[in-house]
């Protein structure tokens, strides 16, 4: 998963740790295109409704549901393959090929805070409208096959976006999408966060 | 299922139930520019990092609270810094705070996604370091404030950032880089949750 090429290593040797390198490059951080409201507004979600939809969508437990903010957007689905790319951009700037990530130390949540964080960074940047970005973390234990991925129930993250056509859950590594309605692990899950 | 798949141009493969699949729009981010941040400090995974479990983490916090945070994780290890390295990512923090337009804002840009963002920047640095043996042991918590710390004023629930490094458990306001020790951090005994 992971390409460590020779002589940078060498080099690392030879640095003490917490000593300066090269300049950090990676993609700029993706804006996301949102849904809007009637006055063109960038369209606002409680975290009431996205209760509601985390029900529709078949989560019975809420107890292990957490939202950190009060008010979110909603993304639009056609720019979820925008932000798939950036993070696979992104991993692949530090040495992390996503499509073979699960062969190593693969930790989902990390790749759920990454996405929010880039595309929270992206609004700032352009001096956006408040809004906390509708992008978070499930954890459950995989008791349920999905797709590539087996039941073997272990524990896994995903991304969860809540978009114009609802919540959708999304394996970064396998590019897997699908409406949490739909997720055949949606018993077992352990924590959702936004 | 299928209106989604077509929708975000999905193929739909497999046999059985259709496996939809996001396909990364390449083309867009080839027109977009690149992001350069200042030089960072270079990962230190040398003998000073060992492996925490999850169950060690919360062996260190009962060491210094009776009322230990629950600890909400992804995976079952993690890899500590180098506490060197720790010291200078944290100063290496607070200089994005121009490149990035990094500043307080309700919702958008708050504690916690200040502290989200601390954490996700220093796993991303271990991955560019050749870390390949799991994430790290630096998290994000939420804290009642009973306490000021570290620039922010006591009141109200807060998020901060808790670091295993190689000479224990420590505790970052991220806003300001304000470090201490988790045994002098003086609200350890009202933390609510770290995330892993």
């Amino acid at each position: 998963m992971k390409h460590c090429l020779f002589l940078p290593a060498i080099g690392f040797l030879a640095l003490a740790p917490g000593a300066a390198g090269r300049n950090l490059d990676m993609p700029e951080f993706p804006m996301p295109s949102f849904v809007r409201d009637d006055l063109g507004g960038m369209k606002e979600i409680g975290f009431l409704k996205f209760f509601r939809e985390l029900q529709k969508g078949g989560v019975q437990g809420l107890d292990e549901v957490e939202f950190l903010d009060t008010g979110y957007a909603v993304l639009k689905s056609d720019s979820l393959p925008t932000l798939a790319a950036w993070l696979e951009a992104a991993c692949s700037s530090v040495g992390l090929e996503l499509p073979l990530a699960r062969s190593g130390n693969y930790d989902g949540t990390v790749l759920a805070r990454l996405l929010e964080v880039a595309t929270t960074l992206a609004v700032v940047r352009e001096r956006g409208k408040s809004l906390a970005m509708p992008i978070g973390l499930l954890i459950c234990r995989r008791r349920e096959k999905w797709g590539d991925l087996p039941g073997d129930g272990k524990r896994d993250a995903y991304v969860l976006i809540e978009t114009d056509k609802g919540l959708l859950v999304y394996d970064p590594p396998t590019r897997q999408l699908v409406a949490l309605s739909n997720f055949s692990n949606t018993a077992d899950i352990v924590t959702i966060q936004f | 299922m299928l209106v989604l798949a077509l929708a975000l141009g999905v193929p739909v493969l497999g046999v059985g139930a259709p496996i939809e699949r996001i396909v990364p729009n390449v083309e867009a981010l080839s027109r977009q520019p690149m992001t350069s941040l200042p030089p960072p400090p270079l990962w230190a995974s040398g003998p000073q990092t060992a492996l925490w479990t999850v169950d060690d983490v919360a062996a260190e916090f009962r060491k210094v609270t009776a009322t230990p945070p629950q600890i909400v994780h992804g995976s079952l290890g993690f890899v500590r810094p180098d506490h060197r390295w720790f010291l200078a990512y944290v100063r290496w923090f607070q200089l994005l705070g121009r490149p990035l337009n990094l500043h307080y804002q309700d919702e958008l840009f708050n504690c916690v996604n200040y502290s989200r963002c601390f954490v996700a920047f220093a796993d991303l640095l271990a991955q560019n370091g050749g870390e390949m043996r799991g994430s790290i042991c630096v998290g994000w918590a939420t804290v009642f404030n009973q306490n000021s710390f570290g620039g922010v004023p006591a009141g109200g629930g807060h998020a901060i950032v808790i670091a295993g490094t190689s000479e224990g458990l420590f505790v970052v306001e991220p806003q300001t880089g304000t470090m201490v020790a988790l045994r002098d951090y003086p609200n350890r005994d009202e933390l609510a949750e770290m995330n892993l």
